[in-house]
């Protein structure tokens, strides 16, 4: 279970501080699948951030099977992304020296590598349809393939919780209807916890639960 | 998929930025290796040469007189030792018809043993043909059967520091004729290591022995010890040494049964009289002492007996000569013959007139007083011409008037019965004298004790007495306290191959720049190559990788790239090595005096600076790494660099220290000058702050700069630079720093001096001499002059004044010299010379001696070191000590401690170190006579000096020379050790200004976007490249600026003690080519960017 509880969140300038997130409180279980949208500014990305342990929050906190990743020495938080969290950004953010498989297999430097998690990857890779493009680099790929080998690579260690920053936002509405279905499916699949940014609203339309962050807060989208 | 995996793939696709950081850790490792390789073919190439010219040469055996012959043979003993006996002297050349001469040569008398000893076929040199050396033969342009005058010093028995030595016609001239041999390499043959060529002849044997008088003798031999022998030769020769070879003989006197222990020298030393005592005492016999002498006259009341010679002898020998023993110790007992013809009795006064050589050169009468104690009849015990030791030109004279003594003899004084006596009794003494007074009046420093009689039982037959004496007196006696020595000459030679200079060490300073350019230059483009992938650090981070994770892959990468590097940079390293040889044998050969320096590849330095390379590489990577640690994972996703580090008082710590250190360079300034401060330290402290201060200021600068509004295409670039406040400053500090130094050490060079100033490094002395014999008259005394044939009056020589030293020969210990000196040459100063206070000094050890630190060698020093001084050059750089440091040297018995009191400053004497005259004596008491010359005359009467000097010494074989000409051949090794390092500096700062567009290019990469933003606003090309090309100016002219005024600051004392000159051309130079090639890389840079096209970057990511 992912529980954020009144979650604020600000960046110090030497203007003063901007208010990011005020408050923002959520819980979510197994399966769930939450698309956050919002203007452009309004701190989606932040709040994602904040939920997958890349940012620490000014206030508020955040817990995921009862572990709150900010309460961990960093060694420990790292770990904590590694194995407990999975990440998509909108820009893909493949390694271009690494081929997919590799790509998909990154994670597991940190895990540890053995024979199993290289079959998962090939497995993952069958799911996203790229079986046949397992030795290419990313640079061979379209936008939406390189979209599907950063979901394989979220999945590969089967994490509890799977984020996804636009993962649609730089795809066209083909790939974009591609890569959204996959992801739902996937993420139910493997049990996953699933929150989505977008702007897209057909992808929104997709996910069981919608939110709104306006003016820090999430509100009913 | 592992990180061995990650890593080679990161590796091969960003091959393009890892080159750049490949060929950088390539370049530092090629200069270091090839620095250290440089100093290991030095000392190899000086290892090779020993060996070449040693032969077969293992030990050697040099003498200062002359031993058998037949010591060779009875040394080899069938043990594996082989041995050769050979003449070797040093000697001037002259080829007769052309009059090209050549001084200072070694002239080797040789015959088939010698080739046979090092294993060469035999030229087969005729009876009267020479042999010489390849570079002596260049010298004198000498052909076959041209003819030779080789002049040598002909050593003689009697030490011409005697009365009874010569004092003349110390030399012998050999002609000969020039043979000409093939290659060989025997023609290089020496005994001492040195770089610079081979000059020798190579002469007959048997003629030179012939020559001086010598018999089967030889001065030198050669041993060949087999490496599974050590320390056979010496065991071998001391076996095979008899005491003639010492110059110490036991003659049976069968007739007066006794023994007489003599020494070809007249003399016996103190240590061996002792030895003949006690060698007597061991068998039981009694001995005496006795010390047999001239006087030119023995007179009283107004009569004479002229050209006596006088007997002093102990009380036991007083007996047994004389059967008195008389207890006053004034007392003279006359032979009845001498107390008739003058006319004495018992208790009449009794006068001896004498001579005595003063060792400066004067001959001088004294008179002693004595009392008759008796008179003896001139037969039996007391009439025993065998008292008297043999002085040839006297003893052997077959009449009086035939004397041919080195003393004047007034023939008149001789009468007809003084012939008479001549006739019948020869050498039989007149007179007997107590042993210590006659010590007291004819004692030298050489010995009291012309003989020792051993006194034989009357059953025991003289010729076996004399063998078991003999054998007893060899075994007590120690060769070495004759100056008899075996000398490892192969390991001393190789051991002083490694060199006073160690090179690798030099190289490794003078590339100092191009490896840390190089080194900085790597690291920032390993840190540019990491900032392009800014991204995948934050990807990596997010995935779950600690930053020690991903600071481990990134090192990964960053090893195996210095790896590579350094992989890469072995072989070019040997390259480095051999163009820095040849310009060693070229351009840069004022610093070596030689072309034979030739590349040696050894394992070690490569090694060393692969790993070194290596290691430092990766360290600069590992500190590049640091600031990755800072960046937010968000930002870093975003491809942002993590900030500079902001802290609220960073601005104000770079102001508060450059002022600072600005205060201190202005203190240091004032101190200097009015003297509180040495201050030439002063100065170039001062320097060193004002570079700290400009650095720091320009830091503190390009923080405040950053928020400054830009107003100008020009501004737009200066605000560039303080983006990167740390790369701009590092930038900015190397050039500074190079610059500095490059200034700066240019002006260190040596200018010429007024040599005429009693303090300058000439002493006042313009010109100066060293003759091959010694030289026993003055030269500037008209009694001197008289004695050497040099003409009188109101000539030349009645305005010069003359410094004599003297001289014992050895390794030169200048830096003209590549090898270390094991035997440094030694001057011995003269009271006279000290007493004057000429020349500069750098340092003294004892401070009340400042006034005339040449006053120090008067110390008598309580642990028995003597004093000495040395240059400065000298101490430090070749012998590696200091003032109050002490240096082991051979005496003339044996090893001595010479203690450094005072260090002369950029002197005459870089070549050798000084003592006393006195101590001179007591070390080398073999030496006689002064070889060494400073000379003093007016500028108009120089060249005809110098002419006069060398037309009538040249039998001496005297070579005068410009004391301006001998500072210049110093200066000019320290002149080129300069030029060396502006010349690697400068390189070195080139690299990092091409370095410096590099990054400039690359920061102009990461900007294109702001480029083309420019460019879509509408902003030319020329309008950015101006920007460029202003950021690049401010680094560039920031760091030359702040480099060259400190360093102008720095040396500006040691500029004005030489007169304002300073070589600002050759630094201007290479200023402005930096700059230029600074210049020209931004504009490169700046064009090639500004013609990238606009919507491809504007999307570039």
């Amino acid at each position: 279970m992912l529980i954020a509880t009144d979650l604020h969140k600000s960046y110090v300038t030497p203007r003063g501080a901007i208010p990011i997130l005020a408050g923002v409180s959520l819980r979510l279980q197994p399966k769930d699948a939450l698309a956050v949208m919002g203007p452009s500014g309004t701190g989606k990305s932040t709040l994602l951030y904040v939920l997958g342990g890349l940012e620490a929050p000014t206030s508020g906190t955040v817990s995921l099977s009862g572990v709150d990743p900010y309460s961990l020495p960093e060694p420990a938080l790292a770990a904590f992304r590694n194995r407990r969290v999975g990440f998509v950004f909108q820009d893909h953010c493949l390694l271009p020296q690494l081929s997919v498989l590799e790509n998909v297999l990154l994670p597991t430097l940190v895990a540890g590598s053995d024979g199993a998690m290289t079959g998962r990857a090939k497995e993952l890779i069958a799911q996203v349809g790229l079986t046949d493009r397992i030795d290419h680099r990313p640079a061979e790929l379209s936008g939406g393939e390189k979209q599907r080998v950063a979901l394989a690579r979220a999945l590969v260690l089967s994490p509890e919780l799977l984020l996804c920053d636009e993962p649609t936002g730089n795809l066209d509405p083909r790939s974009a209807e591609t890569v959204g279905g996959m992801l739902l499916d996937l993420a139910r699949s493997q049990g996953t916890i699933l929150v989505v940014v977008t702007h897209s609203s057909d992808l929104a339309a997709r996910m069981p639960e919608r939110r709104r962050l306006l003016d820090g807060a999430l509100t009913a989208a | 998929m592992n990180a061995g995996v990650f890593v080679r793939r990161s590796l091969s696709h960003y091959w393009r930025s890892h080159a750049a950081v490949v060929l950088g850790v390539a370049t530092a490792v090629a200069v270091l290796g090839g620095a250290l390789l440089v100093g290991a073919s030095v000392r190899e190439s000086l290892r090779s040469l020993v060996g070449r010219r040693l032969g077969a040469v293992t030990h050697a055996v040099s003498f200062p007189s002359f031993f058998r012959e037949g010591l060779a043979a009875d040394a080899e003993r069938g043990e594996g030792l082989r041995a050769c006996p050979l003449v070797s002297l040093r000697g001037v050349v002259t080829t007769e018809a052309s009059g090209r001469r050549g001084a200072g040569i070694f002239v080797y008398g040789v015959d088939s043993r010698f080739f046979a000893f090092h294993g060469q076929p035999d030229p087969g040199l005729g009876a009267r043909e020479a042999i010489l050396s390849p570079a002596l033969a260049d010298e004198l342009l000498a052909a076959q059967g041209d003819t030779l005058l080789v002049r040598v010093e002909r050593t003689e028995d009697v030490s011409p520091a005697t009365l009874f030595g010569r004092k003349d016609d110390l030399g012998r001239t050999l002609r000969l004729k020039a043979r000409e041999a093939p290659t060989a390499a025997w023609r290089e043959f020496s005994l001492r290591p040195g770089q610079q060529e081979v000059r020798a002849v190579f002469a007959p044997l048997a003629l030179l022995q012939k020559a001086l008088d010598r018999g089967d003798q030889a001065n030198t031999l050669l041993l060949a010890e087999p490496a599974s022998a050590p320390g056979l030769a010496e065991r071998a020769v001391q076996e095979a040494l008899r005491l003639e070879d010492l110059g110490v003989r036991v003659r049976p006197l069968a007739e007066r049964r006794a023994l007489s222990v003599e020494s070809t020298r007249a003399l016996l030393t103190d240590p061996v009289a002792e030895a003949a005592r006690r060698a007597a005492a061991a068998l039981s016999r009694p001995s005496f002492e006795v010390l047999t002498y001239l006087a030119n006259g023995i007179r009283h009341a107004g009569r004479e007996v002229p050209y006596s010679l006088v007997a002093g002898l102990d009380e036991a020998g007083l007996r047994a000569v004389t059967g008195l023993a008389p207890a006053d110790p004034e007392a003279i007992v006359l032979s009845d013959w001498t107390a008739r013809d003058l006319g004495v009795r018992a208790g009449d006064p009794i006068e001896l007139d004498y001579y005595v050589w003063r060792e400066e050169g004067a001959l001088e009468t004294k008179t002693a007083t004595f009392r008759l104690a008796g008179t003896v009849p001139l037969s039996g015990s007391s009439a025993d011409p065998d008292l008297t030791p043999s002085y040839p030109g006297i003893t052997d004279s077959l009449h009086l008037s035939d004397w041919d003594p080195p003393f004047p003899v007034d023939l008149a004084r001789i009468r007809p019965r003084d012939e008479d006596y001549w006739r019948d009794h020869r050498t039989t003494p007149k007179a007997f004298v107590p042993l210590a007074r006659a010590q007291s009046l004819f004692g030298h420093r050489l010995g009291r004790v012309s003989s020792l009689r051993v006194l034989l039982p009357a059953e025991e037959p003289a010729s076996e007495a004399s063998t078991r004496y003999a054998s007893g007196l060899r075994g007590s006696l120690d060769p070495t306290a004759f100056g008899f020595f075996v000398e490892p000459v192969r390991a001393r030679g190789l051991e002083a191959a490694t060199g006073s200079t160690d090179f690798g060490e030099y190289f490794t300073y003078f590339s100092f720049f191009i490896v840390v350019s190089a080194l900085l230059l790597a690291a920032m483009f390993f840190r540019l190559g990491i900032e392009q992938r800014v991204a995948e650090i934050g990807l990596l981070q997010a995935l779950g990788f600690s930053s020690r994770r991903v600071l481990s892959l990134s090192l990964r990468e960053g090893a195996v790239l210095a790896a590579l590097g350094s992989l890469l940079g072995v072989p070019l390293a040997a390259g480095y090595a051999a163009l820095v040889l040849l310009a060693l044998r070229t351009v840069w050969r004022g610093a070596v005096g030689t072309d034979a320096l030739r590349l040696h590849v050894a394992g070690a330095p490569l090694v060393a600076a692969a790993v070194g390379g290596a290691l430092v590489a990766l360290l600069a990577v590992a500190f590049t790494l640091r600031a990755f640690r800072r960046g937010s994972v968000r930002s870093l996703l975003g491809g942002e660099l993590p900030p500079p580090r902001q802290r609220a008082a960073a601005g104000k710590l770079p102001l508060a220290l450059g002022l600072s250190a600005l205060a201190v360079a202005v203190g240091l300034l004032a101190a200097g000058a009015a003297g509180r401060v040495p201050r030439a330290g002063a100065f170039f402290g001062a320097g060193a702050c004002l570079l700290a201060a400009g650095l720091l200021l320009f830091w503190r600068w390009l923080r405040g700069h950053a928020r400054r509004p830009v107003e100008s295409l020009a501004g737009l670039g200066l605000r560039s630079a303080t983006q990167r406040p740390g790369r701009s400053l590092l930038c900015v500090s190397l050039v500074a720093g190079a610059t500095f130094i490059i200034v700066s050490v240019g002006a260190f060079r040596h200018r010429d001096e007024n040599v005429r100033d009693p303090r300058s490094g000439a002493g006042g002395y313009p010109l100066f001499a060293e003759s091959l014999l010694p030289v026993v008259y003055p030269l500037d005394t008209p009694a001197g002059r008289e004695a050497l044939g040099l003409p009188e009056g109101d000539g030349v020589f009645a305005r010069v004044s003359v410094a004599r030293f003297r001289l014992r020969p050895g390794d030169d210990a200048s830096c003209l010299n590549l090898y270390r000196p094991g035997q440094p040459r030694i001057l011995g100063a003269t009271v006279a010379f000290r007493e004057q206070g000429r020349f500069r000094f750098a340092a003294t050890a004892d401070a009340t001696a400042t006034a005339n630190p040449w006053t120090a060698l008067d110390t008598k020093l309580a642990d028995g070191a003597v004093p000495a001084i040395a240059d400065l050059n000298t101490i430090t750089y070749v012998l590696h000590k200091k003032v109050g440091d002490e240096v082991v040297v051979e005496g003339g018995r044996g090893p001595v401690r010479l203690r450094l009191v005072a260090a002369l400053s950029g002197s005459l004497f870089q070549s050798e170190l000084i003592v006393g005259e006195s101590d001179f004596l007591a070390l080398f008491p073999d030496d006689a006579g002064y070889r060494f010359f400073l000379l003093e005359a007016p500028k108009d009467a120089e060249p005809a000096l110098v002419a006069e000097l060398e037309t009538r010494l040249g039998d001496q074989g005297l070579d005068v020379a410009a004391s301006a000409d001998r500072l210049a051949a110093f200066a000019a090794v320290e002149n080129t050790y300069l030029e060396t390092f502006q010349a690697l500096g400068g390189l070195g700062l080139l690299l990092g200004t091409v370095g410096l567009g590099a990054v400039l290019l690359r920061n102009a990469l990461e900007r294109r976007r702001e480029m083309a933003l420019a460019r879509a606003v509408g902003f030319r090309r020329s309008q950015l490249r101006i920007v460029i090309l202003a950021e690049n100016l401010l680094l560039l002219v920031a760091g030359l600026g702040t480099g060259a005024l400190s360093a102008a600051v720095a040396v500006l004392p040691a500029v004005l003690e030489r007169g304002g000159h300073m070589p600002v051309l050759p630094i201007a130079t290479l200023l402005l080519a930096v700059a230029g090639a600074g210049i020209l890389a931004s504009a490169l840079a700046a064009t090639w960017v500004s013609r990238f096209p606009l919507l491809r970057s504007l999307r570039a990511d």
